[in-house]
């Protein structure tokens, strides 16, 4: 009889490599079937072509390029591309995933070793580039979602309101990227994942505390900010994934900390609308430092070297940057902000000129006679101001309304954009916009009264100012 | 209740602990390594032809730790020579065939009221006891600490945190009497107050069957490595052992319950320690525990437990979780025999180990606060001048962490590498 001889212990645990990545892949399938469910099919085979396009980068990149074993059946690269798909709008088209995959797999992972070995969350990665790459079809969904405008200040006294935006949030009745808009599934998933041992608590914990606690202090709506983009995605799914984040309680609590400080300034001073993404990525270039701290002297785990790394954090500092002043990414709307007379003529057809004298713009026609004039409106959205234009005749009739720009948070999307809304103030003297419910004439858009409220007063008030600063 | 920090739940399979303490018959052939202990070997005191009886000394103390060894059985001497030993090495033995008579030499029985704690522990000596939980730390030489170590405590260990190995749970139910008042007369040597009897499995029977009013019996939980000396410390008497440290450093000492026995047997009854009590357990047709002379080839036991079942793979002496593997069923039974445990293909899955992932299972099972992936990788990839700052040399080789990693590393097995180096390279 032949008998084995091996060092002990002899007996292990079930759990493997392979399991551990199958049981998140389970995890985030309820959120992704609610998502094919709210953005329709197509959204399916973003998923699906984001997954297989992974697996066949692992799969080459690790015959043909880096030669090392194949082990695609680990279901690390089926994870990454089932993440990379959640944090992509539905507007994305197929091919273009594909080159998200390929960096993603290869740029980020395989080159640096593989499995275990890579420093950036790979998902990420490919989101990134892909913003870089195609930011109109990245802002797809943006734009979709642009005027929804959830003040804070009016949400403060409504708590009906309030509580039905918050539903809204957390069940997922909101656009955004694919995976990400079902709150509660999300955190099913999360919630099985932490009774499987898988996930610790202490990092996505300290994330959305941090955030929680740095909107309390600067005056914005902390269950709006958890509630909203990507946080419940990237600090469960994301940022705790186990390579790239410190294997240490104290730094999983310091990284949480980190991600949820820079994806709060992210939203709150950038240009971007959503933070969760560059957040974890620049944490990311922390873990061997966090680490570090207790592996005392030696980077573990990491087959760069320092100078490599360094190198590797300026370049990334660099597409950053880049990505953050991208023009394309600021908002679509800026362009035609700046074309301005485009906009005043959008809003004021009569008028065939304009011209800006005291404070206020005026519309003059062919005869060189005022034919109105032009007013710029701002109220608060939660995460910054939202700018409108009016048109007033010499009536101070509303002859249009454009919303131009905002820094909203997408996926926080009422259906405030829809002509439908936007037409009822047509003709209409200031006195009479008012909300139905308030005793005026404009109807509240289903589900959104409050944001209706605000655009309304806004108006309201603004004409209000212009006749008196006329007359 | 205190806790130590660390550990993992591994599966239990204690289905032996409700099967009574059965007989084996004599070996044929016994073999009787000259090491069984920690420390050095005995120098053998008989000679090939010799004709012994079971209990007779046949090997005497060499060296500051070393203990006696007494022939398990009645025959005559064969021969002396290197055997398969269960370290997987050959050591020298005395082959001892029997005469199927089983003639004992005379026991002396002593009145322990007349004893002072010095004669008691040269009976303990004379006896050739040695810890019978594994280690095989020879009993005297824990019974008598250098006088600047105050001790106040002595602990009975039974947790039995091992998987499948249920020995000392049997020998508690059976032989309480025995147990408790071996613990006893180890109080008495060492003039302590404090006596605990810490038990693994918890069963309210056996805690009753237990009490005495000078003993407190605690049940433990069922976190592994909960029988560890280290760890069983920490959770009776909330008390850390540094590193480097031992027990009695910190004011306490651990016996197992079957050495509690054979120092009231040979204290009370005359008796050297030849048998002993071992679980045998997985893939055999008849797993239970039985009472086997020192000596007896695994083979034998396996034959009287009805043979093997299924493709077994691999042969563990000890538990699964530090046991060591054995390719031939020709090793004897030692006096730190807990176990033999058979695993087919099916009980003991060969993985194929892959990067690590970083998930931090291993550091965070770790009851010494190693971090066993550090160890690891710094021995795989070649730093050894690294080693030094991971404190390798304070893992006990528990396996928690092995047992906890997903990617199937061998970290046990490097640690142990990293240990060698250590030594050897003297970083
Ligand atoms: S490093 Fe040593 S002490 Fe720590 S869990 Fe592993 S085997 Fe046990
Ligand atoms: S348990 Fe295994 S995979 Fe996890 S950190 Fe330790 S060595 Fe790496």
């Amino acid at each position: 009889m032949r008998f084995i001889i091996s060092s002990s212990p002899h007996i292990k645990s079930e759990e493997t490599t392979s399991k551990i990545m199958f049981s998140v892949f389970f995890a985030l399938i309820p959120a992704g079937i609610w998502g094919v469910y709210k953005f329709g099919i197509y959204s399916l085979f973003i998923i699906l072509a984001s997954v297989l396009s992974c697996v066949l980068f692992e799969y080459i990149s690790q015959k043909y390029i880096f030669k090392t074993k194949i082990n695609i059946s680990d279901g690390s690269a089926v994870l990454t591309g089932l993440l990379m798909a959640y944090c992509l709008p539905p507007s994305i088209k197929l091919w273009q995933i594909c080159i998200g995959s390929f960096f993603a797999i290869i740029l980020s992972k395989e080159s640096f070793g593989g499995i275990g070995f890579n420093i950036f969350n790979p998902a990420l990665i490919g989101r990134t580039m892909l913003w870089i790459l195609f930011p109109s079809d990245m802002l797809g969904v943006q734009i979709d979602g642009i005027t929804q405008a959830t003040p804070l200040g009016l949400l403060k006294g409504n708590t009906a309101v309030q509580v039905s935006t918050y539903l809204n949030l957390f069940i997922g009745n909101v656009p955004g990227s694919i995976g990400e808009i079902s709150k509660l599934l999300l955190i099913l998933g999360a919630l099985y994942l932490f009774w499987r041992k898988i996930i610790s608590w202490h990092l996505p914990i300290a994330y959305i505390l941090t955030v929680f606690i740095l909107s309390v202090i600067f005056g914005q709506d902390p269950v709006l900010q958890i509630l909203s983009g990507g946080l419940i995605l990237g600090a469960f799914f994301m940022a705790n994934d186990y390579t790239t984040s410190p294997v240490f309680t104290k730094g999983k609590i310091v990284f949480g900390f980190g991600c949820g400080l820079l994806t709060f300034l992210i939203r709150k001073f950038s240009s971007f609308p959503e933070g969760v993404c560059y957040a974890i990525l620049i944490m990311n270039l922390s873990v061997p430092v966090l680490d570090g701290f207790n592996f005392k002297n030696e980077v573990l785990h990491t087959k760069i070297n320092i100078r490599k790394y360094v190198y590797i954090f300026f370049i990334l500092t660099g597409i950053y940057l880049i990505a953050f002043n991208f023009p394309a990414c600021r908002g679509i709307n800026l362009k035609k902000s700046s074309d301005k007379s485009g906009i005043f003529k959008e809003v004021l057809p009569v008028a065939s000129d304009f011209r800006e004298q005291n404070d206020c713009i005026k519309g003059l026609d062919e005869n060189k006679k005022i034919a109105g004039y032009i007013l710029k409106i701002q109220f608060d959205g939660y995460s910054g101001k939202v700018n409108a234009v009016v048109g007033v005749d010499k009536e101070f009739k509303i002859t249009g309304l454009k919303i131009v720009e905002q820094n909203e948070t997408p996926g926080l999307g009422s259906k405030m954009t829809e002509k439908d809304f936007l037409n009822q103030f047509l003709g209409k003297s200031h006195e009479k916009i008012l909300l139905t419910s308030d005793g005026g004439e404009i109807d509240a858009v289903t589900s959104a009264t409050v944001s209706s409220r605000a655009i309304t007063d806004a108006v309201r008030e603004g004409i209000n100012d212009l006749k008196k600063k006329i007359e | 209740m205190n806790s130590f920090k660390g550990g993992t739940y591994p599966p239990k399979y204690k289905k032996t602990s409700e099967i009574a303490i059965e007989e084996i018959p004599l070996p044929k052939i016994a073999v009787v390594p000259l090491l069984q202990h920690v420390g050095s070997p005995s120098k053998p005191v008989v000679k090939a032809g010799d004709i012994v009886k079971t209990g007779q000394l046949i090997a005497e103390i060499t060296g500051l730790i070393s203990a006696r060894i007494h022939s398990p059985i009645s025959g005559k001497v064969l021969v002396i020579e290197k055997r398969l030993h269960p370290f997987g090495i050959g050591i020298e033995s005395i082959i001892i065939e029997s005469d199927e008579k089983d003639e004992r030499v005379e026991f002396h029985p002593k009145d322990i009221t007349k004893l002072f704690p010095n004669e008691i522990i040269d009976i303990i000596k004379n006896t050739g006891i040695v810890g019978l939980g594994g280690a095989g730390f020879p009993t005297h030489t824990k019974l008598w600490p250098p006088k600047d170590r105050k001790i106040d405590s002595v602990i009975l260990n039974g947790c039995e945190c091992e998987p499948y190995v249920t020995c000392d749970y049997r020998v508690m139910s059976e032989e309480t009497e025995k147990v408790i008042n071996g613990l006893k007369l180890m109080m008495k040597i060492l003039d302590v107050h404090n006596g605990y009897i810490a038990i693994g499995i918890k069963n309210k029977d056996l805690i009753e069957k237990l009490k005495d009013k000078d003993i407190k019996t605690i049940s433990m939980g069922s976190k592994y490595p909960q029988g560890a000396e280290r760890q069983l410390i920490k959770t009776v008497l909330n008390r850390k052992i540094p590193y480097g440290k031992l027990p009695m450093d910190v004011g306490c000492i651990v016996h197992n319950v079957q050495t509690a026995k054979a120092v009231y047997e040979a204290v009370y009854e005359g008796k050297p320690l030849y048998e002993r009590v071992i679980t045998v357990a997985g893939s055999v047709k008849e797993p239970g525990n039985y009472k086997v002379r020192i000596g007896t080839p695994v083979s034998e036991i396996i034959d009287y437990c009805g043979g093997l079942i299924g493709d077994v793979k691999k042969i563990i002496l000890g538990g699964p979780m530090m046991g060591l593997t054995q390719f031939s069923l020709d090793v004897p039974v030692i006096k730190g025999t807990v176990g033999i445990v058979a695993l087919t293909e099916k009980e003991n899955k060969i993985y194929e180990s892959t990067n690590c992932i970083k998930c931090g299972k291993c550091i965070n099972a770790c009851p010494e606060e190693l971090i066993p992936t550090a160890i690891s990788w710094f021995v795989e990839s070649g730093k050894y001048y690294e080693l030094a700052n991971y404190n390798p040399l304070g893992c006990t080789e528990c396996g928690s962490c092995e047992y906890e990693c997903p990617s199937k590393i061998h970290l046990v097995q490097n640690i142990r590498t990293a240990k060698k180096l250590m030594k050897t390279l003297k970083y």
